[in-house]
């Protein structure tokens, strides 16, 4: 079976070295760890990773929801939604740019896990 | 009627004595009559026929004088028809056998005489009901009985044709006796008559008339029986004919003199009485004084006026009723009236018991049939009115002050004639113009309405149609919107359907309510901020935790670093659930402790399809920092029975339950039917970390009990008072 390739987004450092940690766990490859909007879409490029855990909250303008948007429509890759919000209008938003899992902070390894398996046999 | 009138005429001594003097009187004139007649019968006949000859020129001059003071004409025609009766009965009494008067004439001209009076007679009475309620057409009447009468004696004297009556040494002839029959049968048709008008009569003469009718019947049968015009029927008949004109007496010259009252001033006593009914029951004081101010007449409300009770006050004055500040400027109008004529109208106060009343008093000049100059005058009490006029006067005044005074905008207006009638100070004020520039002007060329004909309230101001609560735009002079809210009611002003409106301006009550909208919305936004920073601070707790597990070898320090990981999740659990919450104050209890539970499942139990959990929490309702801390409980109770007390083999269940009572007192049960708890470990003086974050968390943050049952299992019970009670601690 080749590597599966993940990348991920995240500003804050230790969430990121967390989820890297918990994913090559589950043998899966960590392509790179963004923190921007832009940043996150050169590594795309760059990486064409099989599945993008990114936070909705980023540095800079463009938020999450955005980059999973053209992530999809530019490259045809999926993405599983990582963040601490939990309100309507925030899962609202991200159910409109077609996600393939939504994950609320702080997650577990099980949670995880299950997300990124799921959105990988989907995708 | 029987009040005295004030004309002083009173209607006289009863009849009902007249027969007991007259009866006697009767009986001694008959007898003298007939003492006359066995003396000499042609000196009876001459005095019984001048008798009835001088009652029948009576009744005519009766009725002829008294013919102006009636509308029937019953009387007078009677006495105009008796005229020409006596006529005919004086050349009866003139041409009777032994008078001498028409020497060649027998017995046979005064009977044709004699029947001529009476076909006359029956025929008057006859005709006579038909004037009970018309006037007599006298010269018609005349000429009817002035043709009669010549017609009858030509045929007598004249042409002779007339028929024998009366044959000597035979008797009457059948001529004589069947017209005798036929008077009486016109004459009885004449009381049928009579009875059935009787009630057009004063009371008692339709009697005797149809009793002197009856008489005269009765004679004329008796006169049909003799053969000597001297013998006894004749007597009888004459007699007979006395006794009938004397009812005729009674009825018309007695009545006419001793009862004009009920007779000839009948009518003209009807006509007063009805003008003092009426003058008695009108609300208008009446009076009339003669020239030195003495009331000659005054009717009831004028005695009540001068609180006379009901005496008129005759021949007093104004000064002896009233004193001199009110009789005298009376007494000088009464004076001014009559020497100058005219009529003069005042308003005085007049006193009344203890206050006094307002009148109108209307005097004027009349003069009297006599030509004396008199004051006449009615008055009207105004002092009703006058209260109503100044109860309602202030009335209005209450209105029009709260109308202008009111903070809130107040308007009357016509949909009919397309304007406000009257618009209040706060409206003009509010809206920045001048009454003139609003009151009286056509609805569409005002610029309040903002988008002219098409504005909704432009519509509403023009139907006539209710409306309660409804919010609108009016527009400033200076074109900015003001937002009112206002209601409107139908109301009448005179004949006029008209609209009061009271509206509130509420557009800065709006735009505050705008601000403290936006201001909490604000807060929300900031709300959700300090969450989401709350919670990814924890997933950064979280994380640190995570990684610092992935370098520690030492089993114990791994469970430990997890069970830290777990409880940083149960905190972050709780503001996720209070974060999709409607109320911050309250959350779901219940979906909260399955979502920490099936996270705990996960961790501790992954696959133990053998462990049944139950939540039953949705009575439970807690305030947050219950909840909170509630929270980090649950996850050590659940995480310590799913470690321990369900090893592998070992299934069962797992039961959260509770309810919050009314009083606000809370109980949480966390029960499971495992291995149970080994009697040794005492939740107060555990070394387990867990267990002692339990005890320490209930009974001395929280203020609540803990009870452990270790029967069947182990079953930890907590009870929670009111949060309010709680802080009173």
């Amino acid at each position: 079976m080749p590597e599966i390739k993940i990348m991920i987004v995240e500003d804050e450092t230790l969430v990121a070295d967390h989820l890297r940690l918990l994913l090559e766990e589950f043998g899966y490859l960590v392509c790179g760890s963004e923190s921007s909007g832009p940043k996150a879409l050169d590594g795309i490029e760059a990486e064409r990773p099989h599945l993008v855990l990114m936070d909705i909250r980023l540095e800079g303008e463009m938020d999450g929801i955005e980059v999973a948007r053209r992530a999809w429509e530019e490259y045809g890759i999926p993405t599983v939604f990582l963040t601490a919000y939990s309100d309507h209008e925030t899962l609202d938003r991200a159910v409109m740019s077609n996600p393939f899992g939504y994950l609320v902070k702080p997650v577990t390894s099980e949670q995880l896990k299950a997300a990124v398996e799921v959105a990988l046999h989907r995708a | 009627m029987d009040r005295p009138g004030p004309n002083g005429i009173s209607p006289g001594p009863p009849l009902s004595t007249a027969p007991f003097l007259y009866l006697p009187l009767g009986l001694v004139v008959l007898a003298a009559l007939y003492v006359l007649s066995r003396y000499s019968f042609l000196l009876f006949h001459s005095l019984v026929e001048i008798f009835s000859i001088i009652i029948a020129c009576g009744i005519f001059m009766v009725a002829w004088n008294a013919r102006r003071f009636g509308e029937r004409g019953f009387f007078l025609f009677l006495g105009l028809a008796y005229l020409y009766v006596a006529g005919l009965d004086l050349l009866h009494a003139l041409a009777y056998k032994g008078m001498g008067v028409f020497p060649d004439q027998g017995s046979n001209l005064a009977t044709q005489l004699w029947l001529g009076a009476r076909y006359l007679e029956a025929l008057t009475f006859l005709a006579a009901p038909l004037f009970f309620t018309r006037r007599t057409p006298i010269p018609a009447v005349v000429t009817a009985y002035s043709l009669l009468c010549a017609a009858f004696l030509l045929s007598v004297f004249q042409w002779p044709v007339f028929p024998v009556c009366f044959v000597e040494g035979q008797g009457l002839t059948g001529f004589k006796v069947a017209s005798e029959y036929l008077i009486s049968g016109l004459l009885l048709v004449s009381t049928a008559l009579l009875i059935k008008r009787r009630k057009e009569l004063a009371q008692g003469v339709a009697r005797l008339l149809v009793w002197s009718i009856l008489l005269t019947i009765l004679s004329e049968m008796t006169l049909t029986l003799y053969t000597d015009v001297y013998g006894l029927a004749n007597l009888v008949g004459h007699y007979l004919k006395l006794a009938s004109y004397f009812l005729i007496y009674k009825a018309i010259i007695v009545f006419s003199l001793v009862k004009p009252y009920d007779l000839l001033f009948r009518d003209l006593k009807l006509s007063e009485s009805r003008f003092q009914i009426f003058m008695d029951h009108s609300p208008l004081a009446a009076f009339i004084k003669d020239s030195q101010g003495r009331y000659v007449y005054a009717n009831r409300r004028f005695c009540r006026m001068a609180g006379l009770d009901e005496s008129p006050p005759l021949e007093r004055t104004a000064a002896h009723i009233w004193p001199a500040e009110v009789s005298g400027p009376m007494v000088e109008d009464d004076a001014r009236i009559i020497s100058q004529g005219g009529s003069v109208g005042t308003l005085m106060e007049i006193p009344d018991g203890d206050g006094s009343r307002e009148w109108l008093i209307y005097k004027f000049l009349l003069t009297d049939p006599v030509g004396e100059r008199m004051v006449g005058g009615v008055a009207l009490d105004l002092t009703e009115r006058k209260r109503i006029e100044i109860a309602l006067r202030a009335s209005e005044e209450k209105f029009s002050k709260a109308f202008h005074a009111s903070p809130m905008w107040v308007t009357i207006s016509s949909p009919g004639r397309d304007r406000f009638l009257e618009v209040n100070d706060a409206f003009l004020r509010d809206l920045g113009y001048r009454r003139e520039e609003i009151v009286g002007r056509p609805f569409g060329e005002l610029a309040i309405w903002g988008r002219g004909e098409s504005s909704s309230e432009l519509a509403q101001f023009r139907t006539d149609l209710p409306v309660k609560e409804k919010e609108g735009f009016f527009f400033t002079r200076n074109g900015r919107p003001r937002q009112v809210l206002y209601s409107s009611e139908r109301i009448m002003v005179g004949q006029e359907k008209c609209l009061l409106t009271v509206g509130l301006d509420i557009t800065d009550r709006k735009q505050a309510e705008e601000q403290i909208r936006q201001a909490l919305q604000e807060k929300e936004v900031l709300l959700k901020e300090i969450h989401h920073r709350v919670k990814n601070n924890m997933q950064v707790v979280y994380s640190l935790l995570g990684l610092q597990a992935a370098r520690v070898q030492d089993r114990q320090v791994l469970a430990a670093l997890q069970e830290s990981q777990n409880r940083v999740r149960s905190m972050a659990l709780i503001h996720e659930s209070l974060y999709s919450s409607d109320s911050l104050a309250q959350f779901d209890f219940q979906a909260y402790v399955c979502r920490l539970a099936d996270s705990l499942f996960r961790v501790y139990a992954p696959a133990r399809k053998d462990i049944r959990f139950s939540v039953e929490l949705d009575q439970v309702r807690l305030g947050l920092d219950q909840a909170v801390s509630c929270g980090l409980v649950l996850n050590e109770l659940i995480s310590n029975a799913l470690k321990h007390a369900f090893p592998p083999g070992v299934g069962g269940e797992l039961k959260i339950s509770g309810a919050t009572l009314n009083g606000g007192m809370t109980t949480l049960t966390i029960k499971d039917n495992g291995l149970g708890m080994p009697p040794q470990i005492d939740p107060r003086s555990t070394s387990s970390f867990g267990l002692s974050i339990v005890s320490g968390i209930v009974e001395k943050q929280l203020g609540g009990r803990m009870a452990l049952s270790r029967d069947q299992g182990t079953e930890f019970t907590i009870t929670l008072d009111h949060p309010d009670r709680q802080k009173e601690r």
